[in-house]
């Protein structure tokens, strides 16, 4: 026998010796139980999860959000006084300069008029 | 796992004479059209018509009847879960037998590191009972081919079990067309050299 019709044989012998295997004949059966209940298991637990997390995030969120919410009320608070103060000092200050600006004015005039006296006439 | 692209997966065509192969071939495209859309009874036709291949590659390589009906069914669930994206029955037969052969590869890697080694009675008695040929003979193939690392077994089922050629072998599992063919050759000349052996009581560790 030929090398060729050897390795024929034994492809031949192969095919049959592997011929596919019987899984049962409820094998298909079984493949769909298991679908029906993962599915079934799946959407009932899906929604109180869901309730469950938000609800547990929301208890552990709200805390936290409200603090926020006063430490920026503080902050936005004393932001707002201090502008105010310092618009406060600046409204003194102009009104400072324009009361010295007067007074020295005035203090000009009665030297002035002191010099004036003083002088004597030609 | 993904999905391989379509474009390698288009209807071949039937050879002529052969017209109950393209009726069925038609009506499983049905079926698949029909579980796409979600129809659970075209899906049973599915499984049942590929449970075969699939329930043969996973015993064929785990070596193990429960472990080959857990594995199988995931691959079922899997593909449920994989449909939307099957376009054509050949696509559908690829990546079944491609999802298997990767499952039961990586069990038994997950099983390397516990030493379960595949037991050879079970792996000689996995076979419907031959209708013809030298019963010993294909009792003796099936013990060698059992006694296979992985990655060979897997090549060799996939070849002759599932009538594939090497390139879509290459495709299926991911190796170079060259390792394939190496395989092939290798495994061959194995089983050629100790097949001739027709005693059972012989089968001693095949080293490869």
């Amino acid at each position: 026998m030929s090398e060729q019709e050897r390795q024929r044989e034994l492809e031949q012998a192969l095919r049959r010796a592997l011929r596919p295997a019987d899984p049962g004949e409820d094998f298909a059966d079984r493949v769909v139980a298991r679908l029906d209940a993962s599915a079934a298991q799946a959407a009932p637990a899906a929604m109180p999860v869901v309730r469950q997390s938000r609800g547990r995030s929301a208890a552990r969120w709200l805390p936290m959000a409200l603090a926020a919410c006063a430490i920026a009320a503080v902050g936005l608070g004393h932001w707002r006084h201090e502008a105010l103060q310092r618009q406060r000092g600046l409204q003194a200050r102009a009104q400072l300069l324009q009361a010295l600006r007067i007074a020295s004015a005035n203090v000009n005039a009665v030297r002035a008029a002191v010099i004036d006296e003083e002088q004597p006439l030609p | 796992m993904s999905v391989p692209p379509a474009s390698s997966f288009a209807m071949p065509c039937a050879p002529t004479g052969e017209r109950h192969m393209a009726a069925a071939g038609g009506l499983e495209q049905l079926s698949l059209a029909r579980a796409q859309a979600g129809e659970l009874e075209a899906f049973r036709q599915l499984v049942r018509a590929h449970q075969g291949a699939v329930y043969s590659l996973a015993l064929r390589l785990l070596g193990v009847r429960e472990d080959a009906q857990e594995l199988s069914q995931d691959v079922f669930l899997l593909l449920h879960r994989h449909l939307p994206a099957i376009v054509s029955v050949p696509h559908l037969r690829f990546w079944l037998r491609r999802t298997a052969c990767h499952r039961a590869i990586d069990r038994l890697r997950q099983r390397r590191s516990r030493l379960v080694a595949l037991p050879l009675d079970a792996a000689a008695e996995i076979e419907a009972p031959a209708l013809d040929g030298d019963l010993l003979l294909e009792r003796r193939l099936r013990q060698l081919v059992a006694q296979l690392p992985a990655m060979p077994r897997a090549v060799l089922l996939l070849r002759y079990q599932e009538d594939m050629d090497p390139l879509q072998i290459a495709r299926a599992l991911e190796l170079p067309l060259n390792t394939v063919k190496s395989h092939l050759r290798r495994s061959l000349a194995l089983l050629r050299r100790h097949g001739g052996e027709l005693n059972p009581a012989d089968s001693a560790k095949v080293d490869t």
